[in-house]
């Protein structure tokens, strides 16, 4: 037999079309994110590429900007708030759902997972007609249930997943050795989940602090988001504020992904979004 | 876990959901706030016969669309190549795919500005090299907007594909290679039928997604591209019409169901095919 | 409520529904303290849920578990103080060796001192007392099992439960644990129901096997009484019995293939016994001697033979000596 008859494929086989759509890709999802980060250095006054000159100046202009700074502290408060309430009231469901050999579960996870086949403007604009204006619930309020109903489905998804994996047995080994229904959730379930929950945290805070139809559909007087602050922001004027803010938020999803990485595994964590 | 302990628990969520998402969703179609009963159907079928508003289903379908089938173009190679690789740079290539979805649509629709400005990157770049003096206008056009949801949606078209492909053994490439399948027939016969399911739950979440998304066409499509999520956006903020923001929001859930089960149909037939 | 026996476990009439189908129908059964008995029987015969009630994970549709003479029918097993092992180990994945080991001792509010003790104590008789740092996915499947042996050892149950215990194991570790299981449980003493569908695993250790069929006992006794004797064609089949005919006067019956004689065709028939005509349809070499497969009358019958003068295809005749014969209830 011939040398080159003894392996069907070479090793490296060239895929020159497959190689340069991949590449156009990845130029295209990371490409403009460059550019903003040269802007957000220019020391002229306006959107230019390439910048002229060097200057910090733009991001001393974003953090003597209130609304942006009210923003962040309001998008912090609400997606921490919603991410606690999405778990508190997900993972009990979760359990239930997998461990409570209730009829017709399918169709109750299918029922927490709902939230996610509605477009989110939609549910904002349900959520702003019946809620605020109909119900007269205040922005806060209403805000903190749509983010919540927004994040439901990842928590119950996401630990769910994570309980999926979890030898039933081990639940059935603690009661066996002594210790009841609460000492066991807390002591073995919980931290068999504790992968599990800390993915759906970092996924549920990204996702709310991130979220721009909901916060924008339901903001009202304090209840302006970072994103929302930086959208109106961009509409109206068109200097590179927003570049600066953008750089911040890059570093700080940078962070955010080494944590995640640290946590369970980035790819692990944000990978499962699409499936 | 008995019957009732598991009743108990979901009793929060089942409230929450009921509350916070059913009903207002029912009644949102049903009664919205200052309109007379059965107006929202009324709305919808006015919008319906309207060509201004027939324009707009159109092109919110149309990009919709055109958005889905360029991020599988790109997105399905991106995730082939991945799952392929043995590479100790193919864990981080993925992350670097996966890391936009870190970062608000606003700072991922921004940089497009950058790029398509007047005096942005590629503007300069015309003007610098000499080609012409008065660059076209890209922002602000449905090209941009497509750029911007292409962009927006290529993180969720290759996570789909990749958790298909990578399921799929290389070795049943090998092997159809063996048989004397050429690469273009590999393709056809043997990953395209396996990676379908994962394509066709991509191509829906990207639909979904850029058929109703609202800050990428409304920073980079303007007034003039108006989009069904631009129209209810207007119709509830703007001009507080609330039969017509409701009448708006069923078209959207319609347009992207319609388009999930009919891509979850042609991926079925695909496969028995 | 006592019961008055001295068993540690017994089974009162217990049967378990799910909807229409009986996977325990009836069963009664009396655990002796210090004894081993093992649940035998096929996938399906009902053995698994048996011991899901003894421990308290299903509970009976009708009928008593006693335990320790109390009634224990209706507690939580929490309460029951048994030591189970389970098919997949279950180990805390989160906790370490010691820490899994000492958890039903911590539960019980045992002082800090006393569990540490204790679980060396327990891993010591499994010895593994040299890993009690490492976290479960750190050990070998065989370790895995000690460390859930000791885990289940460490409470001083009143019964240790064991399921399938060493199903997942490779060939040559199941043989090791076998004895090192039975060495285990003879030094503690703990009264042990362990549920297997091995045969040999539960002819090896066990004083007292019950063979379940479809939810009911088909036999109980020590293995000495059942294996030679086995009740009716289900057990002698489940005990690896493959002759099965009809002999006039002793009805349906089974013999061990070493206890049929292929003689010439022509010879006088020994007495003691009955002979039949039949012929040989194969003959397979196995070193020592060759099994025969004989057509005798329409039934097949396997028989060991040394004699080197057979033939695929000569006819002979086969002895069935009566005291070999085992009748069977049909």
């Amino acid at each position: 037999m011939s040398r080159a008859g003894r392996s069907l494929r070479p090793a490296r086989e060239r895929r020159p079309v497959l190689t340069v759509l991949a590449v156009a890709a990845y130029l295209i999802m990371l490409g403009p994110a460059l550019f903003v980060v040269a802007v957000a250095f220019t020391s002229g006054s306006t959107i230019t590429f390439p910048p002229e000159g060097f200057s910090l100046r733009w991001f001393g202009a974003a953090a003597s900007y209130r609304p942006f700074l009210d923003g962040l502290g309001t998008s912090a408060l609400v997606a921490t708030a919603a991410t606690v309430i999405a778990l508190a009231v997900g993972i009990p469901a979760t359990l239930a759902v997998h461990r409570g050999r209730l009829p017709g579960r399918a169709v109750v996870q299918n029922l927490f997972l709902s939230p996610i086949v509605l477009p989110e403007l939609v549910l904002g604009l349900a959520l702003y007609q019946q809620l605020m204006v109909g119900l007269g619930v205040t922005a806060s309020g209403v805000l903190l249930i749509g983010h919540t109903i927004l994040l439901l489905p990842y928590a119950v998804r996401v630990t769910g997943a994570s309980l999926a994996l979890a030898d039933p047995a081990l639940e059935e080994a603690a009661r066996g050795l002594g210790a009841g229904p609460v000492t066991t959730f807390f002591r073995v379930t919980l931290p068999v989940l504790r992968p599990g929950i800390a993915a759906a945290a970092v996924l549920g805070f990204v996702t709310s602090f991130n979220n721009v139809p909901l916060s924008l559909l339901l903001q009202g007087p304090g209840t302006e988001t970072l994103p929302v602050a930086m959208l109106q922001y961009v509409q109206t004027s068109y200097d590179p504020v927003v570049a600066a803010v953008s750089v911040v938020l890059l570093l700080a999803a940078v962070v955010v992904a080494v944590v995640a990485e640290r946590l369970v595994g980035f790819n692990k964590i944000f990978g499962g979004i699409g499936s | 876990m008995s019957r009732r302990n598991a009743v108990l628990l979901l009793v929060p969520g089942l409230a929450l959901l009921l509350f916070g998402f059913l009903v207002p969703a029912v009644m949102m179609l049903l009664h919205p706030p200052d309109t007379p009963a059965l107006d929202v159907g009324h709305r919808l079928a006015q919008m319906l016969a309207d060509p201004f508003m027939l324009g707009i289903i159109w092109r919110t379908l149309r990009i919709g669309l055109i958005v889905t089938a360029v991020c599988l173009l790109l997105g399905f190679p991106v995730a082939y190549l991945l799952s392929r690789s043995t590479s100790r740079w193919s864990g981080l290539l993925l992350a670097l795919a996966i890391f936009p979805l870190l970062l608000s649509n606003v700072v991922r629709t921004y940089g497009w500005l950058v790029v398509l400005g007047s005096k942005g990157v590629i503007a300069q770049a015309l003007t610098g090299l000499g080609i012409t003096d008065h660059p076209p206008q890209l922002l602000y056009t449905e090209t941009a907007v497509v750029a911007g949801l292409v962009q927006l949606f290529l993180p969720l078209a290759i996570v789909s594909c990749y958790s298909s492909l990578s399921g799929i053994e290389a070795r049943l490439e090998d092997a159809a290679r063996g048989l004397g399948a050429s690469r273009t027939a590999t393709f056809r016969l043997v990953l395209l039928p396996l990676a379908m399911p994962g394509a066709v739950v991509g191509a829906t979440l990207v639909f979904a997604g850029a058929a109703t998304a609202y800050t990428t066409p409304v920073l980079l499509g303007g007034t003039r591209q108006t989009m069904l999520s631009l129209q209810l956006f207007n119709y509830s903020s703007v001009t507080i019409d609330w039969a017509g923001a409701s009448a708006v929001a069923l078209l959207m859930t319609a347009l992207v169901f319609a388009v999930a089960g009919a891509s979850a149909w042609a991926g079925r037939r695909r496969v028995t095919a | 409520m006592r019961d008055g026996s001295d068993a540690v476990v017994r089974l009162a009439k217990v049967s378990r529904h799910f909807g229409d189908v009986a996977a325990v129908d009836g069963v009664d059964l009396e655990v002796p303290a210090g004894s081993l008995t093992a649940l035998l029987g096929p996938s399906g015969c009902g053995k698994t849920t048996t011991l899901r009630m003894i421990a308290g994970y299903e509970h009976p549709t009708a009928g008593q578990i006693f335990i320790d003479g109390r009634d224990a029918t209706g507690l939580a097993p929490e309460k029951r103080n048994i030591g189970m092992v389970f098919q997949s180990y279950a180990l805390f994945p989160h906790l370490t060796v010691a820490k899994n080991v000492g958890f039903g001792l911590k539960v019980r509010g045992v002082a800090r001192e006393e569990i540490r003790r204790r679980a060396h104590e327990a891993l010591e008789l499994v010895g593994l007392s040299e890993l009690s740092g490492r976290r479960p996915r750190e050990l070998s499947g065989g370790q895995q099992q000690r460390v859930a042996l000791a885990r289940a050892i460490a409470i001083r149950p009143s019964v240790l439960l064991l399921d399938e215990p060493l199903s997942n194991l490779d060939a040559r570790l199941r043989v090791q644990m076998r004895a090192e299981l039975a060495r285990i449980q003879r030094e503690s003493g703990i009264t042990t129901i362990l549920v297997t569908h091995d045969q040999e695993e539960a002819l090896q250790l066990a004083d007292q096997m019950v063979i379940l069929d479809s939810g009911r006992v088909a036999q109980a006794g020590h293995p000495r009484k059942i294996f030679p004797a086995p009740a009716n064609r289900f057990v002698a089949t489940f005990l690896g019995y493959e002759n099965f005919l009809t002999l006039p006067g002793r009805g349906l019956v089974t013999i061990r293939p070493e206890h049929v004689a292929v003689l010439p065709e022509s010879g006088t028939a020994p007495d003691g016994g009955q002979s039949r005509p039949g012929t040989i349809s194969r003959i397979t070499y196995r070193g020592t001697d060759s099994l025969v497969t004989l057509d005798v009358e329409g039934d097949t019958i396997l028989a060991a033979a040394s004699d080197p003068d057979l033939h695929e295809g000569s006819r002979v005749r086969t002895f069935f000596p009566d005291d070999r014969v085992v009748p069977l209830a049909s």
